[in-house]
């Protein structure tokens, strides 16, 4: 990383030097809203160009990838871009895993899970990749999305209940059966003894 | 009167009932969380392309030239 000779005393450096390190990221949030990986890269590439030219606007010692995810989120959901670009790839991104039917025990099986996953609406899917695989907090994703912590967190639970739905899900069914025995048992409701 | 583990004597049914509701959902909320970590990490994963590190370069040319 290089120090800004222009700035001198910069302690963080230019931020413009970090972008590189925020690309994967980048890409797969673009990818998670998109569904479509040529999509994806063009949101990505226009994100980058943004950062650059307003780079002044970030906060230095503040979060980097947050302010990068909020512009791309951003980018996706103006001008209609959303709209233009909600058609999956035909092949589909993940395509080599969609057919394979797992032999499964009972566990949530992967391909089905991506497969509702992109069928939830863009916002589902936003909210869900920001708390629930990058571990933002509510408060977090609301200043990136740019609505109220309230409604970060109810849109995440209907996320949630409308995957749990697409995946056939009874709410509260746990699809894990060994865990949801051994977790019935631990209480004594998994017994036959109830009515 | 059902067998109980001893630190559920005394709660009502519907006490306990709904802390097996808590854990259960609790518990499906973290298989979900996994399975959208997972999604989020194979992309992740994938190589950048080279159109990225050319832009990057570009800007930066654009930039000294100012």
């Amino acid at each position: 990383m290089t120090v800004s000779s222009a700035t001198g005393s910069a302690p963080l450096g230019d931020p413009r030097d970090e972008l590189t390190l925020h690309l994967p990221a980048l890409r797969a949030f673009a990818i998670s809203l998109t569904r479509n990986m040529a999509a994806a890269d063009d949101l990505v590439q226009d994100t980058i160009v943004k950062a650059w030219t307003n780079i002044e606007k970030f906060e230095p010692g503040t979060n980097l990838r947050a302010w990068l995810f909020r512009i791309l989120r951003n980018t996706y959901f103006s001008n209609g871009r959303k709209h233009k670009r909600e058609v999956p790839d035909p092949e589909g991104i993940h395509a080599g895993r969609l057919f394979v039917k797992p032999d499964h025990d009972g566990r949530l099986a992967f391909s089905e899970f991506r497969t509702a996953f992109d069928n939830l609406s863009a916002e589902h899917r936003e909210v869900l990749m920001l708390v629930g695989a990058n571990g933002y907090s509510y408060e977090e994703a609301a200043n990136m999305i740019g609505i109220a912590v309230g409604t970060v967190k109810s849109r995440a639970s209907r996320a949630r209940a409308r995957l749990c739905e697409l995946l056939g899900l009874a709410e509260g069914e746990n699809p894990v059966s060994d865990t949801s025995s051994e977790l019935l048992g631990v209480t004594g409701l998994g017994g036959a003894e109830a009515a | 009167m059902r067998s109980v583990p001893c630190k559920f004597v005394g709660l009502e049914t519907s006490v306990w009932e709904a802390m097996v509701q808590n854990k259960v959902a609790a518990n499906l909320r973290a298989q979900i969380d996994a399975n959208l970590k997972r999604v989020y990490d194979e992309t992740l994963d994938e190589k950048v392309p080279d159109r990225f590190k050319e832009l990057l370069e570009q800007l930066r040319l654009k930039e000294a030239k100012k």
